[in-house]
């Protein structure tokens, strides 16, 4: 009898007002193309800059403000080819590019391989075990996830800084100029910026952990060990492939902390990529940041599909 | 039953070689080296070197206790003049986030239909990609006789040449665009939360989608807007990129009076006084979100 009722007035109510619709109520009834329209717009927002970005690396002008005409230049052309401008080289060229690449690539894979192992084993302690000291843990990730990056940037340079100075005046043995800023202390810094990512990835991975699969298999006679390499590892397998094409995509692209412990003898491209920016706008830098986005872009697409990134953010 | 029972006990006894109270601690105690060594000791020490001095190789600090430089921080006119300027810059950033992208977020989680995970992934793309190329890609439109000038042109609303580029105009625009993604994951989880019938008993009971909106939708979501809003606001007090490229240098907000004390300007301990302000202030946003919401929806 209730449900009755409720059916009943419902379509009395939309049919009254039906009776004599005012000019908000014609709005409403097309809102669905009005939000479908934002949503479009918005997308556009979002992917004109770097379809723009993309084709002005194919412009044949210097300066780049205007497009002049197509060309392939400026990722493949060597500087100073006859009846060339002597300003035009390919990115595939500049060995300047080339070392920030190589910079770029070390400083990622390194410190991918360190947080993730790092995060893993964070992970499982923060999910699977209760202690005193959790949710500290738990605070410092999610504190350094938000905060601002120049602060942790300027804050870990006077660290190195002091560090260094401290171990050549103190301990007169200076750990190879570890700690002076240059490669060694990118790295150090960007595990310190992975790993509350990771630890989000693989957290969420284990939380939707079936337990009783690692009982049966400990149950089957296999010892903890195997337990965790054939049962455990294979599971989380799809968070950690996640948790390190995340973390590789986070030191290649990071440009603040990095600009600010690096030093004065490396590059990577993203503080390469600043210091040419701050020279003046070629083509080049468009060469070479387009190729910097393909690379990223392809990364998440690849983990989207495979792990489904965006479920666990 | 009970041949069963005895090989899980058997399981559990012989092969356990940490006892249990220790291993979540050893577990967890790399990242907490970590994070400690690199990530809060640092902020101890810049805390410290705030109220040293300059020492004489001008990179170097000594330690002591002066208040020279929070008294120099609010006493320049140039820096009250930063600090204003950077808080309207979170609010106005936050705020049209928030505008801009409560409908898409909508969108995407109500009305996109089975291509939701391609719309999610279409914000997320920008969202891991570099934010120092995004703010770059907006040069060749905002330029000085740029694409956007030239659009303009041709469109009859303008005549002549319209500059954008080192405005507060592109500043503007350059941050919403980076920081769009922020806002709207968060939204997009804190709409997606809300269960589809609950839509349908408000259109029963009568309401119109206006009202639905306003009173089923927008009060269910506060937990995203709150995380978004904290999200977009909390990095956007220590930018300094976008201002950097898109004001170029005449746009002066906080994280650039730091960039310029730890570089061109060589003054540690001013530039790690403004980093302490800067942190207070990121702080002061985190408890705000934390009284509002509480942790559990972190």
């Amino acid at each position: 009898m209730a449900d009755a009722t409720v059916l009943q007035a419902a379509p009395s109510g939309a049919h009254r007002k039906k009776a004599k619709l005012s000019l908000w109520d014609r709005i409403m009834a097309h809102s669905d193309i009005g939000i479908a329209t934002w949503a479009i717009l918005v997308y556009i927002f979002f992917y004109l800059p770097i379809v723009v970005l993309v084709v002005f690396s194919f412009n044949q002008q210097v300066l780049n403000i205007t497009w002049e005409g197509f060309t392939f230049d400026w990722y493949i052309a060597v500087q100073g080819a006859p009846g060339q401008d002597p300003r035009v080289i390919g990115v595939i060229h500049d060995p300047a590019l080339i070392s920030a690449f190589v910079t770029s690539m070390e400083i990622a894979l390194l410190s991918t391989i360190a947080s993730v192992a790092i995060g893993v084993l964070g992970s499982f302690a923060l999910v699977r075990f209760h202690f005193r000291t959790k949710n500290v843990w738990d605070g410092l990730n999610y504190t350094k996830i938000i905060i601002a990056e120049i602060v942790a940037g300027v804050s870990t340079l006077l660290f190195f800084t002091t560090l260094n100075d401290f171990l050549d005046q103190y301990v007169g043995f200076d750990f190879f100029n570890i700690f002076l800023p240059g490669f060694w202390t990118v790295v150090i810094a960007h595990i310190a910026w992975n790993i509350p990512f990771v630890v989000v990835i693989i957290r969420a991975r284990l939380l939707g952990f079936d337990r009783s699969i690692e009982e049966a298999g400990a149950d089957l006679g296999a010892n903890p060990v195997s337990v965790f390499f054939r049962v455990t590892l294979p599971v989380i397998f799809p968070g950690i492939l996640a948790a390190s094409l995340l973390a590789f995509t986070l030191s290649f692209d990071d440009f603040v902390t990095t600009f600010f412990v690096i030093g004065q003898d490396y590059n990577t491209l993203p503080v390469k990529i600043w210091s040419m920016v701050r020279m003046g706008i070629t083509p080049e830098i468009n060469a070479i940041s387009t190729f910097m986005m393909g690379f990223s872009m392809i990364i998440i697409v690849f983990l989207e599909l495979k792990a489904r990134v965006s479920e666990v953010l | 039953m009970t041949e069963v029972a005895t090989v899980r006990e058997d399981a559990g006894k012989h092969r356990r070689y940490i006892p249990r109270a220790m291993a979540g601690p050893l577990l967890v105690s790399p990242m907490a080296f970590w994070m400690i060594a690199f990530f809060l000791v640092p902020l101890v020490l810049i805390v410290l070197y705030s109220f040293g001095s300059q020492s004489v190789y001008q990179t170097g600090v000594s330690l002591g206790f002066n208040t020279e430089w929070y008294q120099r921080i609010f006493s320049e006119p140039a820096n009250r003049k930063a600090f204003l300027l950077t808080a309207q810059m979170v609010i106005l950033n936050t705020v049209g986030c928030l505008i801009i992208g409560y409908p898409l977020a909508y969108f995407i989680s109500v009305k996109s239909g089975r291509r939701k995970t391609l719309f999610v992934l279409l914000v997320m793309l920008p969202f891991w990609t570099s934010f120092l190329i995004r703010t770059y890609a907006w040069i060749t439109i905002l330029g000085n006789g740029g694409l956007l000038n030239g659009w303009l042109n041709s469109l009859g609303i303008v005549d002549g040449n319209l500059n954008f580029m080192y405005t507060q105009k592109a500043v503007y625009i350059g941050l919403i665009y980076d920081y769009l993604p922020f806002m709207v994951l968060p939204l997009f989880v804190g709409i997606e939360k809300i269960h589809k019938s609950l839509y349908e008993a408000s259109k029963d009971l009568g309401a119109g989608k206006w009202t639905t909106l306003m009173k089923v939708t927008v009060p269910l979501s506060l937990p995203g807007i709150f995380a978004g809003c904290m999200l977009t606001a909390v990095p956007t007090t220590g930018e300094f990129v976008v201002p950097a490229i898109l004001g170029g240098g005449k746009v002066v907000v906080w994280g650039w009076l730091i960039y310029e004390s730890f570089t061109a300007g060589r003054n540690w301990p001013m530039g790690s006084a403004l980093s302490n302000v800067l942190l207070l202030v990121m702080l002061g946003i985190i408890v705000l979100y934390i009284k509002a919401v509480g942790t559990e929806d972190f």
